[in-house]
């Protein structure tokens, strides 16, 4: 051989080794081409389109001027008139009740406040504009303006049912409009995109949306709704001045991959899970639900004492992001505005209440006719003979040992049989199953998930398992997790598959990058397919439900609203393809999508301004959508959780192991402090029975919740049955109508 | 140490896994101290924000809790004391009012069995003593004496015991607290903190004279924070500063502090400490942020609770100032940039667990068992529980339950206990048959080298075997007849693979070490050692020998060929190999109590291992003794250096390998 080689000429020598080489080359292109779903042919298959709904349009026409100094109608309904002056301040006239609701405090109330200069001004205005210059060193400072401010230029328009206010600001060269609108529940009020035109150095920062409508004096009857984890009363107190500087929180939580959000050391709290907010005064009172744009909305709550004498509520609308810039790792970061604007409408809808209705339960029975209307509220469920526990099984996770990777079992799936046989053997004849840690050595690549673990006994023992658990007709669901990924250890980089933030780079946080919705919709694909060929019946995903982003990336970018539509279509993908789909938390764009809700909040944030929690989210889905709060055997305070979630109409589910859960002690999943099962069967068997007793109000709505005593809870549901729970005796009693239960 | 202890913290805090799937209920973290490892690990939380209606202070800077759990708070710009009730509604204000009763800027306060309210009115220079009712009583001014002509008299706290005697907290005073008993008289200064000699002032002291020892600032001791007098009337300084250097102070009568002015870890940033019925220590740091609970000793157990300064919510606190707990063992803190006070209630697996440990420090094991039991039902991870339950057991009798959970606490000394028992009870079970096994392994190792030396004879090996057996046989005599056997290795060509043979056994014994030495003498998780960085830290020393020696010994005219000095080392070595297996075997089967037997051993084997090494440089390189002795410390020294330039090229070949892994990470995240 090597003498053959030695006989030919330099030519062909030369010759021979090139087509080898290109030989090599195409092979090696051949085989490493990545077979693997790109992002958007997951999206065609899955029928997720980017179907944008058409933006509001302006209305042109003649301009109309309110004739007489003071309120003139300028809309009118069956239910509502519309008043308006020529300072654009509007009032809402409830024609049943004969109660005006108006934008700004009427004179009387202003000779009173003892602000002075742009804050009376804002007091008088029906918005509050904010505005920033995105180029140049003065950047940041933002600057405020409003219908009083100095060469602003009012003007109307009318048609269509719709009252229009043009607003111009001469000298900042900013325009925008308001438009107002009557329903036969009360008002609409939106900001559409095509009225914003920033035509100068200036550009809009933030709206705010009638900043005092329906604001109230401090000691009055009443109180301030606001979107606290299920939902929180801020009394109108006289003594709450410089402990709160107010609520004031973003929808959906802060934008994630913005650094200047990182630098609030450790703010642990309940995100808003629904853009709503409410005001009762006397026996008036109003729901506000942000029902376009509200994924870039602030909901502010203000006590008396930081802008005025009045407690006030209202939504504040951003365009723009201010963002810290890193220009070298040495220097400290700069503050930057985002150039450009989120180009989406606002609205918010306020709905009237008024008598028995204003209340935070009229409140959220409005919100759920709200969500209804919008097709957001899937059927109520069925009814059962008994009621379903949720039963989350935790097959393990992976640990470092011994200089490697390995995976630490905690329940295998012939033990998962013998466990859900022993639950059964107890009386509990429903249940849903989900399985955590299935993945192929648990969460350590984000990315290659199969095939399943085979120290859990790999497909075949999965389909025993989800065979026998299908004669007992207990659907089981898979969770997963198709946001988060490490970088290191998974097999997808970060560079093309991440969010970007605002400067540019791919957002990490800890080695961690958030996958970009396509990319998400292509792995939930591939992983549905194969799951749904096993017999899985549905899948749990992870802060699908709970975390919405901008993803500022120049060419893929996505808003948040954006986000929303493609989670929402894959939760409804994954329920047409498997049956079942569930997330945490329970953010109100997945409520139509979704089967069950984990992890429901049920506790404030402890926050300064919120006085009692009330559970108004509850209200607006029982019935519809089953949740649960925390798990059965991870509580803290265990009574006083468990009697929680009997008021609040939550159903009972337990997070268990077949092992001791010390053997997850060094692995990913050590969150799990007492998960073995056996120690867990006889609170579990009680638990149950407790929840059963709820078994007949599985579908039914609830219509009113009230405190009877400062410990003392009653629930009533749609067939007249009362919960009433007493956290005093640490018990609690189900009254059916007609006897007790 | 307390750095360590932070840096811990905070490192532990840091490395928490993102995709939890549990979420945010309080807004902070609870942790526990697990002394065994050193470290911090994640608890359910104990203490959780109590519901309470947000009273509205100015600046509360004191705080304590009365006879009948009533609040008192010192509001210094408000000028006034306010007594509040459990549920945080005020019951009462005094001190506002015009007349003798007025306050100006009142900083501490202190209030005895029967209410009557000490306040230390800062801005007047003098106590004030109210009735339980809110009325003036009298007060106490700067007491007469000449022993007090310089000290300004500006009380910032107080503490009174049984007696009446006060114990005043003066404003930037070093010589700690100035005591005055109830008619006001000077009684001396009590309980001054120790001024610390650092090194630097060591060094001045001999270096600097008279005149610029003048000119340098004082070392003055660290002023007192705040006190606090417990139930048995010990009197509790926290003086913040100084990473813990007695930090918080456990003072009796006579001014001697129990805690020997140790350094308590996680309390360098104390603000204020309190105590409970059961002696667990109660701080409130401004430097690790939260709250810290000590057992009586000083030792930390638990770390809860966050500060921030632009909080909005309750738990997290602006700025704390003062802390203590009432009779249900709540906890309050003062917040002077809020401006009101934050309560704090045990849950119930917090309660299980105070409960558990306070039986278990006093001794009252069988009593602590069910309270153990419960948090271990709700708990399977916090080492508390299985060094609670391993200790019940030991009490019990119950060795082999103790022997399990105390080694998943990893606590050697309680695990060594229970094994002394259990290996009392297997010895007389079974005594004949460690009487047979003890007879047959010293007839083993007294016949059995005889027996193979005849069987040899009879078969003797092939030609091919006989120089590698050889040469083995060598590794063994080099131990007993050093000089002899390096004189034959010496400009011997020992076979590459008998070496590597050899050099394999004993990186095999090392790893038998490290996994197999008995629990008692080795307290670590097997799977979670990192075996390459062991092992990579047992041969270093040895590499680094070898070229050292050779290369001093060259340049020293010393005959030995580096091929000599590696043959040399490897057969030195020796020791080391022989004498670990029985080290291991007997770590499996000794107590603590007989360490000694053990750590002569190892002592024995580390003299001998320096000694075979000696001999070898003395025989491979042909020195005589003296020589000899002056190479193996220029060897040494040699050692040292290298270690030295290793670790200068690597800081900056980091920096430079920093440079480029940084331009890679750009580039792969943008474009």
């Amino acid at each position: 051989m090597v003498k053959f080689i030695r006989r030919l000429s330099l030519r062909a020598k030369v010759l021979s080794a090139a087509a080898i080489i290109v030989l090599v080359a195409i092979l090696a292109f051949v085989l490493a081409k990545d077979d693997k779903l790109t992002p958007a042919e997951a999206m065609t298959l899955a029928g997720i389109g980017q179907t944008k709904a058409p933006n509001a349009a302006l209305i042109e026409g003649e301009p109309w001027t309110p004739p007489a100094a003071g309120f003139t109608e300028a809309l009118s309904n069956d239910s509502f008139a519309l008043y308006v002056n020529a300072k654009a301040q509007i009032s809402i006239l409830d024609k049943l009740t004969g109660h005006r609701w108006s934008s700004n405090p009427a004179e009387e109330q202003l000779a009173q406040e003892q602000v002075k200069g742009q804050l009376i001004e804002n007091l008088q205005s029906p918005f509050i504009l904010t505005y920033v210059k995105t180029e140049g060193k003065d950047q940041t400072i933002r600057q405020i303006a409003n219908a009083l401010s100095k060469g602003v230029e009012t003007s109307f328009v009318r048609g269509d049912g719709v009252l229009q206010v043009n607003y111009k600001l001469a000298d900042q060269k900013l325009e925008f409009a308001l438009q107002y609108e009557l329903t036969k529940d009360g008002l609409k009020a939106r900001i559409p995109t095509e009225g914003v035109k920033e035509n100068g150095d200036f550009a809009v920062f933030s709206i705010d949306l009638l900043p005092y409508f329906g604001a109230v004096k401090a000691g009055e009857d009443g109180y301030l709704f606001v979107p606290d984890g299920p939902g929180g009363i801020i009394n109108l107190d006289d003594e709450r001045v410089s402990v709160s500087s107010g609520y004031i929180h973003q929808v959906y939580g802060l934008e994630v991959t913005n650094m200047n959000n990182w630098s609030r050391s450790g703010e642990r709290r309940e995100d808003i899970s629904y853009p709503v907010f409410g005001v009762k005064h006397g026996d008036q009172a109003f729901v506000a639900i942000l029902s376009k744009g509200g994924d870039s909305a602030v909901i502010s709550a203000l006590p008396p004492g930081i802008k005025s004498s009045l407690y006030s509520i209202f939504s504040g609308h951003l365009y723009r992001e201010e963002y810290l810039y890193q220009v070298s790792r040495m220097a400290v970061p700069i503050k930057a505005i985002q150039k450009d604007r989120l180009q989406s409408d606002r609205e918010v809808e306020f709905r009237f209440l008024n008598g028995e209705a204003a209340s935070y339960v009229g409140m959220a029975k409005a919100y759920r006719s709200y969500l209804d209307e919008q097709g957001s509220l899937p059927e109520p469920l069925q009814p059962v003979e008994n009621i379903p526990l949720y039963l989350k099984i935790m097959g393990g996770n992976y640990e470092k040992a011994f200089n490697g990777i390995r995976y630490a079992s905690a329940t295998n799936f012939p033990q998962a049989t013998e466990m859900v046989n022993r639950l059964v053997g107890l009386g509990i004849s429903n249940m849903q199953i989900v399985y955590y840690g299935w993945q192929y050595k648990g969460d350590y690549d984000m990315y290659k998930r199969f095939p399943i673990e085979p120290s859990l006994g790999g497909e075949e023992e999965a389909r025993r398992f989800i065979g026998k658990m299908k004669e007992y007709g207990f659907p089981v669901m898979f969770e997963d997790d198709f946001v988060w990924v490490n970088e290191k250890e998974s097999t997808i980089s970060g560079k093309s598959n991440g969010i970007r933030g605002i400067e540019g780079t791919m957002f990490v946080d800890e080695g961690w990058f958030i996958s970009r919705p396509d990319r998400t919709v292509a792995m939930a694909y591939e992983t549905i397919q194969k799951l749904k060929d096993i017999g899985v019946s549905g899948i749990l995903y992870n802060w699908i439900g709970e975390m919405v982003f901008n993803d500022y990336d120049k060419q893929h970018g996505s808003s948040r609203s954006e986000t929303i539509a493609v989670y929402r279509d894959l939760l409804d993908y994954t329920r047409q393809e498997m049956g079942n789909s569930g997330v945490y938390r329970g953010n109100d764009y997945a409520l139509g999508s979704t089967n069950f809700i984990f992890g429901m909040p049920y506790e404030s944030s402890y926050d300064f301004m919120v006085d009692e929690t009330v559970p108004f989210y509850p209200i607006a889905i029982h019935g519809n959508v089953p949740y649960t709060f925390g798990d059965g055997n991870l509580r803290n305070n265990v009574q006083d959780e468990f009697l929680k979630a009997i008021e609040y109409g939550g159903m009972p589910s337990f997070f268990l192991t077949y092992e001791n859960s010390r053997e997850l002690k060094y692995s990913a999943s050590n969150f799990l402090f007492s998960s073995q099962y056996d120690k867990w069967l006889d609170w579990i068997q009680t638990e149950y029975e407790s929840f059963n007793k709820l078994a007949h109000v599985y579908g039914l709505s609830i219509v009113n919740h009230e405190q009877l005593s400062p410990n003392k809870f009653a629930t009533t549901y749609e067939d007249g049955t009362q919960v009433i729970v007493d956290y005093g005796q640490k018990t609690f009693h189900v009254e059916r109508k007609g006897g007790a239960s | 140490m307390k750095r360590m202890v932070l840096l811990l913290l905070l490192a532990s805090i840091a490395c928490l896994s993102l995709s939890e799937a549990v979420h945010a209920e309080l807004p902070y973290r609870t942790f526990y101290f697990d002394k065994n490892q050193s470290t911090w690990l994640r608890l359910q939380p104990i203490y959780e924000p109590s519901d309470m209606s947000g009273v509205k202070l100015t600046e509360p800077v004191d705080l304590q809790i009365g006879p009948n759990d009533n609040v008192y708070i010192a509001d210094k710009s408000a000028g006034r004391i306010v007594v509040l009730s459990q549920d945080g509604e005020v019951l009462q204000t005094f001190g506002d009012e015009e007349g003798d009763g007025a306050l100006n800027s009142p900083e501490g306060l202190s209030v005895t069995a029967d209410g009557t309210v000490y306040v230390a009115d800062s801005g007047n220079q003098r106590i004030a003593v109210f009735h339980p009712d809110g009325s003036f009583k009298r007060e106490y001014k700067k007491p007469d004496s000449p022993l007090l002509a310089d000290q300004h008299f500006v009380p910032i706290k107080i503490a009174v015991d049984r007696r009446g005697v006060m114990y005043v907290n003066l404003n930037s005073s070093y010589n700690g607290l100035l005591r005055m008993d109830s008619n006001g008289e000077f009684k001396g200064y009590f309980g001054a903190n120790k001024a610390q000699q650092t090194v630097m002032s060591w060094v001045k002291q001999l270096i600097l004279n008279k005149e610029q020892l003048a000119k340098e600032s004082a070392n003055l001791p660290r002023p007192i924070s705040n006190v606090h007098i417990d139930k048995d009337g010990f009197l509790f300084t926290a003086t913040a500063g100084g990473d813990g250097k007695a930090s918080i102070r456990k003072l009796n009568a006579g001014g001697v502090d129990a805690f020997k002015g140790k350094i308590v870890p996680a309390a360098a940033g104390i603000v204020d400490a309190a105590s409970d019925a059961g002696s667990f220590i109660y701080a409130v740091d401004s430097l690790i942020r939260g709250i810290v609970i000590f057992d009586e000793t000083a030792e930390p157990l638990f770390y809860f609770g966050f500060v921030d300064k632009d909080t909005q919510q309750y738990g997290v606190i602006g700025f704390p100032t003062a802390i203590d707990v009432d009779s249900s063992n709540n906890i309050w803190i003062a917040d002077s940039r809020i401006g009101t006070v934050h309560k704090f209630s045990r849950t119930e697996f917090g309660s299980d667990v105070m409960h558990a440990l306070a039986l278990y420090k006093e001794g009252r094991y069988l009593e602590s068992e069910p309270y153990w039991n419960r948090v271990y039902a709700r708990n399977d991870m916090y080492n508390g529980t299985f060094q609670g339950l391993g200790k019940v057991y030991l009490q019990k009798g119950e060795y082999d339950e103790a022997l399990d959970y105390l080694k998943t606490a990893f606590d050697t000394e309680g695990y060594s206990k229970a094994f002394w028992q259990i290996r009392l009870q297997w010895l007389q079970q079974s005594f004949l048959l460690v009487a047979f096994i003890a007879v047959s392994l010293i007839l083993l190792l007294l016949y059995g080298p005889r027996l193979i030396r005849r069987w040899l004879v009879k078969h003797p090996p092939s030609k091919r075997w006989e120089r590698p057996l050889y040469e083995l046989k060598v590794f063994k005599n080099v131990m007993f007849h050093p000089y002899v056997e390096f004189y034959k290795l010496k400009e011997a060509k020992v076979s590459g693979w008998v070496v590597w043979l050899l050099l394999l056994g004993v990186l095999a014994v090392k790893i038998c070490a490290l996994y197999l030495t008995g629990f008692v003498f080795n307290p670590v998780e097997t799977s979670q050692i990192n075996l390459l960085t062991s092992l990579a830290i047992f041969i270093a020393p040895w590499v680094t020998w070898v070229i050292a020696n050779y290369l001093v010994c060259s340049i020293r005219d010393g005959e030995g060929r580096f091929r000599e000095v590696v043959q040399g080392s490897v057969y030195a070595l020796s020791p080391y190999f022989f004498l670990s297996i029985p080290i291991i075997l007997l770590s499996n089967v000794l107590t603590l109590e007989e360490r000694i037997i053990i750590d002569s051993l190892q002592g024995v084997m580390l003299i001998w291992q320096a000694a075979m090494l000696i001999v070898m440089t003395q025989v491979i390189h042909n020195f005589d003794f003296t020589e000899t002795l002056k190479n193996t410390a220029i060897t040494a020294f040699t050692i040292g250096v290298m270690w030295l330039f290793l670790f200068i090229i690597s800081g900056l070949s980091y920096n430079l390998y920093d440079f480029f892994y940084q331009l890679y990470k750009e580039a792969t995240f943008i474009g």
